[in-house]
């Protein structure tokens, strides 16, 4: 029976290896964001060249979660809305991100690919996503943008620090054994199909 | 006469309104699958969809924060009059939106040669054009299009084939899609025709309101036992697992050849879409 968990960031490591899939968690505390390809790139590449990165990463989370920030005249950041993107488009990099930066969870929508599992597994990360066009509600759960990064580039690709509050709810996609929501939901979707097919054939009025 | 002016206030009006409010039949089927939902967990995350749309509409915000790309169906009627350019408003109307709508927009139009994302770009809003005999009104749908839904269309080329390949067709095309595109979706079907008509009538279809019969007979029966079959593969919202995968299927036809394409598309459950007539004595009528 899939469970509702309430955590706090930075995770600690016995309450992420808790998480099954199909659950639902919220979550309050710090969330980095950026739904940039080329901002993915450049993590992996200061990871590759030995660089450090401008955010600390540890015990956290990498979302792949659009973010409005307006720049307020006296100097203030103000987030406007966020809700997810497709984070499948990002597998060429995920694995080296949650293999070298101690993140433990990664968020978007849509689920993550072979490889990312497999580092998601080796490292103790879970893959969390959120309910994609809930915007409203989702972004209600922000209370501050902390930082942002990489100013070079537009601004959902920048590196943004957001400190949220009950965020959520978020479902467990992929858990710490690798276990995965969506392959497994596709493959008894391609199980059903001989079934579903013949319950069609069986109704189809016969032709004239 | 119809104006340059009003047509571009209206389509830019057109694309705001659909960021932030999801058309009613949509708002009533998802309500009737929250309350035929099984799944603990699908319904409360088809309640939390419920409850964001009804605040993003009360509150003028975004239903998502991803925009999309404006895109739009016209109608224009035969005896419509119109005073400057038409197809120019449409872009202009794009650029003045741009900068007055609030929340602003991100940068969504991609130029897929080069990767570079602005607010512009060639052809962009995409506009397909239509003619309605005898009417004195411009018919303008506006229904944008994003990349979680936008990818997992798909069409394909069949010689000859019988109803059952088509609807295996669709089954292997939605369950390849599986919970990718923000489910419950609305799934749009186009047969026959030619390549490019195949899949003009899936993307059209995917408008016609819901509940609305379809006048094909061999059609609404297809509607109606695809529907359950769809979700009976257990996807549900958000790939949460459950009952509802699909909030309809709309399929259209057209005559062809011996060759039939067959085209799926998608809408998320936000089912983004919003329409209004303008008449000849400028007067405008918001449909949806
Ligand atoms: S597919 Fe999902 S993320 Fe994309 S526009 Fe639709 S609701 Fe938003």
């Amino acid at each position: 029976m899939s469970q509702t968990h309430e955590l706090t960031l930075p995770f600690k490591a016995e309450e992420i290896e808790r998480l099954e899939i199909g659950d639902l968690v919220f979550l309050t505390g710090e969330i980095i964001v950026t739904v940039g390809l080329p901002t993915h790139k450049r993590i992996k590449a200061f990871i590759d060249e030995g660089k450090n990165l401008p955010l600390d990463f540890d015990k956290g989370m990498l979302c792949q979660v659009g973010c409005y920030v307006e720049e307020r005249d006296d100097g203030t950041r103000v987030c406007r809305y966020i809700n997810p993107s497709t984070s499948t488009r990002f597998e060429p990099y995920l694995p080296t991100i949650i293999g070298a930066t101690g993140i433990m969870a990664v968020g978007g929508k849509g689920g993550v690919g072979p490889d990312t599992i497999k580092s998601m597994r080796e490292n103790g990360c879970v893959y969390l996503s959120f309910v994609g066009g809930a915007s409203a509600l989702t972004s209600e759960a922000v209370r501050e943008v902390v930082d942002v990064v990489w100013e070079d580039f537009i601004p959902q690709f920048r590196l943004t620090r957001l400190r949220v509050e009950k965020l959520g709810p978020l479902n467990v996609g992929v858990d710490v054994r690798g276990n995965c929501l969506y392959t497994n939901l596709q493959e008894q979707a391609r199980d059903k199909l001989d079934d579903l097919m013949e319950e069609l054939n069986q109704t189809r009025p016969a032709s004239p | 006469m119809i104006s340059y002016d009003a047509i571009k206030r209206l389509s830019g009006d057109l694309y705001d309104w659909s960021l932030k409010k999801i058309p009613e039949d949509t708002k009533v089927r998802l309500a009737e699958a929250e309350s035929m939902e099984t799944g603990a967990n699908a319904k409360k995350v088809l309640q939390f969809m419920i409850h964001s749309a009804r605040v993003a509409e009360e509150e003028g915000r975004f239903l998502c924060s991803d925009a999309g790309v404006p895109v739009y169906a016209v109608k224009v009627g035969s005896q419509a009059r119109f005073e400057g350019d038409v197809k120019r408003a449409f872009s202009d109307g794009f650029d003045e939106l741009v900068e007055r709508i609030d929340p602003p927009l991100l940068r969504f139009v991609q130029n897929p040669l080069t990767n570079e994302r602005s607010f512009k770009g060639k052809d962009m809003p995409i506009v397909s054009w239509d003619i309605i005999d005898g009417a004195d009104y411009m018919d303008i749908t506006c229904s944008p299009k994003a990349l979680g839904s936008g990818r997992w269309a798909a069409l394909e080329i069949f010689v000859y084939p019988s109803l059952e390949d088509i609807e295996k067709y669709i089954m292997d095309t939605v369950i390849k899609a599986g919970s990718q595109h923000c489910p419950p979706v609305m799934i749009g079907v186009g047969i026959g025709g030619s390549f490019d008509q195949a899949a003009k009538l899936a993307k059209m279809a995917t408008l016609r309101p819901m509940g609305t019969d379809n006048p094909e007979p061999i059609l609404a029966d297809m509607e109606k036992r695809l529907f359950k079959a769809i979700n009976k593969t257990g996807f549900g919202p958000m790939g949460q697992g459950g009952d509802t995968t699909a909030l309809g299927i709309h399929i259209d036809y057209s005559a062809g050849h011996g060759f039939t394409p067959v085209a799926v598309c998608f809408n998320c459950w936000i089912n983004r879409r919003t329409r209004a007539r303008i008449y000849n004595d400028g007067t405008i009528d918001r449909i949806e």
